[in-house]
């Protein structure tokens, strides 16, 4: 069949094209639905730009709270200072995910490289880091701030 | 020529003439949507990450994304460019963009622009952090410069008429003002000026649909599969995404709409259904594309108003399901003289045979 498409008129050109039509839509397909095993299973975002997407998957429920998350590092002097992007020159969501996942991990190697960023951003050294989260509450007057709950430190490995 | 019927099928679904127009705005929406952002915040990545920022982070952050690495391979696995060389891409890749969105030396310019947006965009992702927005996008480009669409509404379309013309001239003699009666035939498809079609320009068009369904599919089973049931459509989801992203991004107006939640259980049934239908879109007729695009539309604006979550990219590639050529032939048709009888007959439910005349005014 391939070879008696490839003998007519811009036949091959057209099996070309399919080619690429077949492996286009072969990848995207994987990707987006997540199909693979063992070595295929290639999460995203390696396959980039083939990719799935379950942005805003997980349900919420009832009882679910917008908590607000902030970064506070305190500094060599004993001062605690919220750290945003800004502070580490730093696209947001690169420092939100790198930082607040090296918290959460409780990675302290890790977080010494934001510290050495912020020293030398802000001329300040941090020996800890923590995230702080504030519940939004959703009332008829309007959104609603509650108390503030203060996170666990995890202190910065020694460079 | 003994082609099976799949080969047949596949054939006339992919490659049947179709007008190079629609391949051609395709281009310019696309293109321009890319160039558009380029301009706006000077990186491709459509969103904030800007070069000397990306460059002043720490080494160890650094993990190069596999399509990167086919890129940079040349000069190193894990090469990491600096600021001065991807100030230099972007300026290459604005100028390649340029001329693909104005059609000189389309598919060179468009090749090149795809792969200066992959880098630029891939090296973007490669420390720690990555977006969906314009992964659909660079697919697209490179789509687009396979096919022919620089065949119409560019400038390599009028330097070949011009071309064409001088020919013609030289061939059936030197008035200039000597009527044309012979014309070169296309080797494919049909050469009428901006309505040409090619067997070609489908595919591409098709294949972009395509892409669409997969990545709403995506979606949708992302909200419903997984044991996950109809939960997603219960309301509180997507009042707490729309508080959550309004207080984030100063959103009143998502604020302002959490407060509705039977509205936002609608809301989700519509987002859910639309995302699992949206092949409806390619495979169904005329109106019903109209409606999922003009509701995919309002979808996505909403949720950038709400949420900040800008699908503009997404919204761009509708152009690709959209029939610009019969847009445009209706638009371009004089008025259609008809005749119409002073009187019209109007038949009566029921078969009788009788009918009821009426005055057309």
């Amino acid at each position: 069949m391939i070879q008696s498409e490839a003998r007519s008129p811009g036949g091959l050109a057209r099996l070309a094209v399919s080619g690429v039509i077949v492996v286009v839509l072969a990848l995207q397909t994987l990707a987006a639905l997540r199909i693979g095993v063992g070595p295929f299973a290639v999460p995203p975002p390696y396959t980039y730009p083939f990719l799935n997407y379950p942005m805003y998957q997980n349900p919420h429920y009832a009882d679910s709270v917008v908590e607000i998350e902030r970064i506070v590092a305190t500094l060599s002097d004993g001062v605690e200072r919220p750290v945003e992007a800004a502070d580490l020159d730093m696209p947001f969501w690169i420092f939100r995910r790198q930082l607040l996942a090296a918290v959460s991990a409780r990675d302290s190697v890790r977080l010494a490289l934001f510290a050495d960023l912020l020293e030398r951003r802000r001329d300040v050294r941090a020996v800890s880091f923590r995230i702080d989260a504030q519940p939004v509450y959703l009332e008829e007057a309007g959104v609603r701030y509650g108390a503030e709950r203060r996170g666990d430190p995890v202190p910065v490995a020694a460079r | 020529m003994n082609l099976s019927a799949p080969a047949v099928a596949w054939n006339r679904y992919w490659f049947s003439p179709a007008p190079l127009l629609n391949l051609a705005v395709c281009r310019l929406v696309t293109v321009g949507l890319v160039l558009g952002f380029w301009y706006r915040v000077r990186v491709p990545s459509f969103g904030s990450e800007r070069f000397d920022q990306l460059a002043g982070l720490p080494d160890e952050l650094y993990n190069p994304l596999p399509a990167l690495h086919l890129l940079i391979w040349p000069v190193d696995w894990s090469y990491r460019p600096p600021v001065e060389v991807l100030e230099a891409l972007l300026w290459i890749g604005f100028v390649a963009g340029a001329l693909a969105l104005v059609g000189l030396a389309t598919n060179l310019s468009l090749a090149l622009f795809t792969l200066v947006s992959m880098f630029l965009q891939t090296h973007a992702y490669s420390y720690g952090n990555y977006h969906h927005i314009s992964a659909l996008i660079l697919i697209a480009l490179g789509i687009l410069a396979l096919s022919p669409c620089g065949r119409v509404l560019s400038v390599d379309a009028l330097w070949r008429t011009r071309r064409r013309r001088r020919r013609r001239r030289t061939r059936d003699g030197p008035s200039r003002d000597a009527p044309v009666h012979r014309r070169e035939a296309p080797p494919e498809g049909t050469s009428d000026g901006i309505f040409a079609t090619s067997p070609y320009a489908r595919w591409p068009l098709r294949l972009i649909g395509w892409l669409l369904v997969l990545a709403y599919l995506s979606a949708a089973v992302s909200k419903v599969g997984g044991g996950r049931g109809l939960d997603w459509m219960n309301g509180y989801t997507l009042q707490h995404y729309m508080l959550q992203d309004g207080v984030r991004w100063d959103r009143p107006l998502g604020i302002w709409l959490s407060q509705f939640h039977e509205l936002l259980v609608g809301l989700s049934w519509l987002t859910v259904v639309f995302e699992a239908t949206f092949v409806l879109a390619l495979l169904g007729p005329l109106w019903l594309t109209a409606a999922y695009l003009l509701t995919g539309v309002g979808l996505h604006l909403g949720i950038y108003v709400t949420m900040k979550a800008p699908f503009f990219g997404f919204m761009a590639l509708y152009s690709a399901l959209v029939p610009w050529e019969r847009i445009l032939r209706s638009l371009r048709r004089p008025p259609a003289i008809t005749v119409v009888p002073e009187t019209v007959p109007i038949a009566v439910p029921g078969g009788a045979p009788e009918a009821r005349e009426e005055k057309v005014t």
